[in-house]
């Protein structure tokens, strides 16, 4: 995976090349008479200077981590007004909360400038622990100059939490600084491609000082600076989260050391991590109730068959007595006890009751982190607990891994959800030491359609049977939406997918031949009105499997992930009628992707005088491509797009 | 926007003691193909004095699966004027056992603001369960206050699709004569709608209804689905009273009581509109010019706060801020149309892509979702809608076109229908041309020239960026693959209301070469190939709600030394939804042209006809792939 991750060392160099601190509520000249972002004209608006501030404070006797902001935002196109609604997140627990206060807000438009007044500050409420602040500017045109500074007062250390120098608009200049007492230390790292134009930090000593203390700590102050930051775009097909590429500075608590010289480490070496998880409350103390367990259940279960088939045993009933209350929960308040009394719970408590139940078992099973498609790649530097936001379990069973997760009513023993296709994880060895595991996911995905169809030219109609099997990750979808939809819709809906002359005389879900990983359907069909007169020209796919490119972008930025491997094959028997003969038949394609990653064949070929076989395979047997390769993934569903829309067998009537 | 808070209410609803909560006494014939079945949906209101309304609700659903979880409408909203004073749910196995109690304190509370607004003082209650097994059954119950009387719940006695309806009753009571509201019926066909009438109260009552489920072209929901309306005559609302019999005493309530005092503006704002419309005599001219600019200077910023419900905020208010919601807006634009002496009204009007009327004969605060204008000139009305900084003056197509308003006049309200969009306003002229090179590829240059409600599809490609016009055309013209966009033009006549695209587009392999032929799609740049869903049986009627003219006309030049081996047969299609033409012809050795005229008329049909005009489209789109076959020629 190509994700560049840059550490900030720490330099005892200084230099300010910082601008001056601007006033607020005075616009330069430059900023009055500013029309567009050269880099990027389509940009509805831009942050002509946008500076924040990290450093702790005293007040009223507590230590506060104080956050100042202040930003001017240009407005250059109506579609930019919506920049003009400012929200200001803000975050509670039960005992503390965090304050927004000193919002000023001004808006500078023709040479006039109006505030926003206190009365039209809202406060809403998002959950039970956010909360945000929102207001929108006056007199708001193309051309104004909005600008809005704030604090925000912390009793929360950790929520020093970094910088975003990009955003969905540019930004001309971005400052953050930090000044941080030698009593905190935060882990940092930068993501994304942009570099600093500025990356400092000196040391500033005896800068902090408890009233009460004689003594004071020394600071890192930092400074990072970026100029002419381009948008982040992230919508495209097939991506990973937007935030593995976005540039923004991440800062995570490290260690605290208070002033009475106790030391309270947060994160620091993968050993430190693997001995807090042993003996947190909510995980590894959750990973020991084998007792509770082991008098809830049918001992068969632990007992009964080889570890892979208990394995597997423990995997369905899990699944089968857990409902997914839809929560990841990995961090708080995990009780699986009471998850399995309620039968129902967050992924992380079904899955640490499965790891307990297979331990019960006699099986090697660990929790293995990680983090889901919506998230960035956790950092493998250093450990930054934030980056995980999932947990599945992971088993040895003979020598072969396993990976788990028993929140999903439909997957298979051994996959796991889409979601969690995202690279790697680490996995929790309380007895050893934690480690990287590499999620493979399943690898044979297919859908294969097979059938036969005759013509009945009296009748004006053509009629066959279609055989259509899924296997792996398309047929995890198919029993999903099978799942949620009644008999007769689902019938409608495919008969929709094909075509509005299209009948579904019967359907058959074929469950003898069916298992958790291969679904196999039935159906014959009529399709109305398909001869006319003279030349006929069929296209032989009744159903396709790409009606359109899915990529359509003239370029792209982020490498290609398409989760897992895909394959699709059609092959079709037709029988000409009487009366007519086959006249041309389409050209065979074959395409290959460089290195054996992909692959496309279609042919048609005549198999007697009035058969026509027709095959089509489209494979692509890699699940990432590089940025690089996006010229040749795109023309290669082109090709198959074509192939399946614009093949025709050719029939004439044969004179008599 | 938000005109009244509608409420959702609820109930000490009588229930027998022994009701049975399983799932296996649910009657034959009930939850078979549905996702839900409400076994029960009761609603008490009771109008104790003008200032005094309690409503008391109480609904047991079965719930068989996931896409059922919705039809337990598991939450309750409130703001300021609207007090919960008791909210619980009691959930059931599907063998009838209690396995879960959830008081008020189990419920979230969270405010309703959504994309929409910057700010609500809406608030809802939500039922947090999360299901443990399907089928399962929640009876879930909450009771209301309010001061306000001035909207009162509506009841439908079905609320959704894929939900059977086992009993639902609806019970109106009102402490004297005076309090008796005013009641209509809609849709009670076909439907065992019980009404008992006493002294001081109404009840509606139904048993077992069948579900029905969402179909295409289906008309608006309250155009078919059974409901009662119901609307006080004598009520209070956040600090005014009120009476209101028929249409002319709702508008002049809201001008006496709520519109008047919000008009006032500065004097130098008076000024700057005098001077924007300094020589202007015509009163539309003028119009235009203030519309102009309130599109130039506000926008659309919604909040909604207690009486701002109802009320829009000053004019005065919006001069400053330069923002508001419709009402906020409408008003500013009133003012600033009063202040250069051109008369316009406040209209109140339900607004959206279905086409829903105002009652002709029941007046009520609660119908409507937005606020217009409407300005007289000429005996005619123009309609305004201020909330938009980029639609042309007077065009309201696909909004707030062709139904029935409340138009606010200082001396009572009037009913009146905007605007409608017939079938040749709604043109659409598509002509050009393209040629094929000997690969296949085309070539062509568009012009599609749009009017009327046609023109609302059209005319904000002007303000998207480039990569978002092309995502446009590939979508538009998802018949042509590869597609690629050369160079576009667009001219945007706000006057005429025509908007006129000028494209250039390219397109490898448009054509499909096949042993020393090339066949291709002759309709390339109209051709939308839609046809309706079948449906094995169709339960509702069917509506088109605009209806359109396309005229389609291209030449297509042939790739140099091929000529044409067979040309589709034209066709004339003609029903009562419409009409349809498509003749191809060759003008000369290497030209074709194409001619092409689609039809439909606006109308509502019974379901009977479904599959007519369900053939007819197919028609349309089979008669839309026809393919011109070209051979080399033949050298002589």
């Amino acid at each position: 995976m190509n994700l560049k991750l840059l550490f900030l060392f720490l330099v005892a160099a200084f230099c300010a090349k910082a601008q001056d601190k601007i006033t607020f509520g005075e616009l330069t000249e430059q900023e009055k008479s500013f029309q567009r972002f050269e880099k990027d004209t389509a940009a509805a608006a831009v942050y002509l200077h946008e500076y924040g501030d990290n450093y702790f404070e005293v007040r009223d006797n507590y230590v506060w981590l104080i956050t100042n902001y202040h930003a001017r935002i240009k407005i250059l196109k109506p579609t930019g007004f919506k920049y003009a609604t400012i929200k200001i997140p803000y975050y509670h627990n039960e005992r503390r909360t965090e304050k927004v206060q000193k919002i000023k807000a001004i808006s500078h438009t023709d040479g006039h400038r109006r505030y926003v007044k206190a009365e039209n500050i809202y406060s809403i409420d998002k959950s039970e622990r956010r909360s945000e602040k929102t207001f929108t500017f006056p007199n708001v045109k193309v051309g104004s100059v909005l600008e809005y500074s704030y604090e925000i007062q912390s009793p929360f250390d950790y929520n020093l939490s970094g910088w975003e120098f990009q955003a969905d608009i540019p930004k001309v200049y971005t400052e953050y600084r930090a000044k941080i007492p030698g009593n905190w230390y935060y882990n940092r790292a930068l993501r994304g491609y942009l570099p600093l134009d500025v990356n400092e930090a000196i040391i500033e000593q005896n800068c902090f000082k408890l009233p009460e203390r004689q003594e004071a700590a020394d600071c890192e102050s930092l400074l990072y600076i970026m100029k002419d930051v381009p948008a982040f775009y992230d919508s495209e097909a097939f991506m990973l989260a937007g935030s593995n590429y976005r540039s923004r500075l991440e800062f995570e608590l490290s260690e605290y050391t208070s002033f009475n010289g106790q030391k309270r480490k947060f994160t620091k070496s993968w050993k430190d991590v693997d001995k807090e998880f042993r003996s947190d409350k909510d995980i590894g103390r959750q990973l020991k109730k084998k007792n509770f367990f082991e008098s809830n259940i049918s001992q068969e279960l632990l007992t009964d068959g080889d570890p892979l088939t208990r394995a597997k045993n423990i995997y369905a009933f899990v699944r089968q007595h857990f409902m997914w209350n839809e929560k990841y929960g990995l961090w708080r308040d995990n009780r699986v006890k009471k998850a399995f009394e309620e039968k129902k719970g967050s992924v992380a408590e079904i899955n640490i009751t499965l790891i307990n139940l297979l331990n019960s078992a006699g099986i090697d099973a660990d929790m293995m982190l990680l983090a889901t498609r919506q998230y960035a790649l956790p950092k493998r530097e250093n450990p930054v607990m934030t980056d995980f936001n999932y947990v599945v379990a992971k088993a040895n069973i003979d020598g072969k891994n396993y990976l788990l997760d028993a929140s999903d009513k439909m997957m298979p023993f051994g996959m796991l959800p889409f979601r969690c296709l995202n690279h790697y994880g680490r996995v929790m060895d309380f007895e050893d030491e934690s480690y990287w595991f590499d999620i493979s996911p399943e690898d044979k995905n297919k859908s294969v359609i097979r059938g036969k169809m005759a013509f009945y030219p009296e009748e004006g109609i053509a009629k066959g049977s279609l055989v259509f099997i899924k296997m792996g990750y398309p047929c995890v979808a198919k029993r999903k939406l099978l799942g949620k939809t009644n008999r007769e819709e689902y019938i409608e809906a495919l008969e929709q997918d094909f075509g509005d002359a299209f009948y579904i005389s019967s359907y058959d879900l074929d469950t003898e031949y069916s298992n958790e990983k291969r679904l196999r359907e039935t159906l014959t069909f009529e399709i109305e009105d398909i001869l006319q007169s003279g030349e006929l020209y069929l296209n032989p796919f009744l159903v396709k499997f790409y009606r359109k490119n899915p990529f359509s972008a003239p370029e792209r930025h982020y490498p290609i992930d398409f989760g897992h491997t895909r394959r699709s094959v059609y092959s079709i028997s037709v029988t000409i009628p009487e009366g007519y003969r086959i006249k041309a038949l389409p050209e065979s394609k074959n395409f290959a992707l460089p290195q054996n990653s992909g692959s496309l064949r279609f042919e048609c070929k005549k198999q007697t005088e009035n058969v026509v076989n027709v095959f089509f395979d489209f494979h692509l047997s890699r699940t990432l491509y590089n940025a690089e390769a996006y010229d040749l993934i795109k023309a290669f569903f082109q090709h198959a797009v074509d192939a399946q829309t614009k093949s025709y067998i050719v029939l004439e009537k044969v004179k008599t | 926007m938000r005109l009244l808070i509608g409420i959702l209410l609820a109930p000490l609803l009588l229930f027998s003691q022994d009701f049975d909560y399983s799932v296996s006494s649910i009657p034959e014939g009930f939850g078979k193909s549905a996702n839900a079945v409400i076994r029960s949906d009761v609603m008490e209101v009771n109008i104790a004095s003008r200032r005094m309304m309690r409503i008391s609700c109480k609904r047991v659903v079965t719930v068989l699966n996931e896409a059922g979880n919705d039809a337990v409408m598991g939450y309750v909203g409130y703001d300021d004027g609207i007090r919960v004073k008791e909210v619980s749910a009691k959930v059931y196995d599907s063998s009838g056992k209690l396995i879960k109690k959830l008081k008020r304190s189990d419920f979230v509370d969270v405010s309703a603001v959504d994309g929409g607004s910057l700010y609500t003082d809406s608030r809802v209650l939500l039922l947090n369960y999360f299901p443990v097994a399907y089928p399962y059954t929640v009876e879930f119950e909450y009771g209301l206050s309010s001061n306000n009387t001035g909207t009162i719940p509506n009841w439908f006695f079905l609320r959704g699709f894929l939900v059977d309806v086992l009993q639902s009753r609806y019970t109106i009571s009102f402490a004297s004569p005076e309090l008796k509201p005013k009641i209509k019926e809609r849709n009670f066909g076909g439907y065992d709608i019980q009404k008992q009438v006493l002294e001081n109260s109404i009840v509606y009552s139904a048993t077992n209804i069948n579900m029905v489920r969402d179909e295409a072209l289906r008309p608006s929901l309250p155009k078919v689905m059974p409901h009662v309306l119901i609307a006080p005559t004598n009520f209070y609302y956040e600090g005014y009273e009120g009476r209101i019999l028929n249409w002319k005493d709702a508008g002049e309530w809201m001008d006496t009581k709520i519109l008047s005092g919000q008009g006032a503006l500065p004097e130098s704002t008076i000024r700057m509109a005098q001077q924007l419309v300094a020589g202007v005599e015509d009163d539309l001219e003028k119009a235009r010019k203030i519309f102009k600019y309130v599109q130039e200077n506000t926008r659309y910023i919604s909040v909604q706060v207690g009486i701002g419900g109802i009320k829009p905020i000053s004019a005065a208010e919006v001069d400053q801020l330069k923002y508001g919601d419709c009402k906020g807006l409408s008003n500013y634009t009133k003012s600033l149309l009063a202040a250069v002496g051109v008369e316009s009204f406040y209209v109140h009007v339900e607004a959206g892509e279905d086409k829903i009327d105002f009652e002709e004969d029941f007046a009520s605060l609660a119908q409507g979702n937005h606020v217009i204008l409407a300005v007289p000139y000429n005996g005619e009305y123009y309609w305004l809608d201020s909330t938009s900084q980029t639609i042309p003056f007077g065009y309201i197509a696909d909004f707030t076109d062709d139904r029935n308003v409340l138009i606010i006049k200082p001396h009572g309200g009037e009913l009146q229908r905007t605007k409608s969009y017939i079938e040749e306003q709604n043109g659409q002229y598509t002509t050009g041309e393209y040629h094929l090179t000997a690969e296949g590829k085309l070539r062509g240059k568009v012009e599609i020239t749009s009017h009327g409600q046609q023109y609302g599809n059209h005319y904000f490609l002007e303000t998207l960026e480039k990569l978002d016009i092309d995502k446009y055309y590939k979508n538009y013209w998802s018949n042509i693959n590869n597609l690629f966009l050369v160079s576009h033009d667009f001219k945007n006549d706000k006057e005429k209301i025509v908007f006129k695209e000028t494209v250039e587009i390219e397109a490898e392999k448009y054509a499909t070469s096949q042993n020393e032929k090339m066949l291709f799609v002759a309709n390339a740049f109209n051709n939308p190939q839609y046809a309706p869903p079948r449906y094995r049986t169709r339960n509702f009627p069917f509506q088109i709600q605009r209806g359109f003219l396309d005229v389609d006309k291209y030449s297509v030049r042939l790739p140099e030394g091929y000529q044409i081996a067979s040309l589709p047969e034209g066709i004339t299609l003609d029903s009562q939804f419409g009409s349809y033409q498509l003749a191809i012809s060759q003008e000369t050795g290497d030209t074709i042209t194409l001619e092409r005229s689609m039809k439909l008329n606006q109308g509502y049909y019974s379901k009977d006809l479904y599959t007519t005009f369900r053939s007819f489209m197919r028609k349309i789109a089979k008669h839309d792939k026809s393919k011109i076959v070209i051979h080399k020629k033949v050298q002589p």
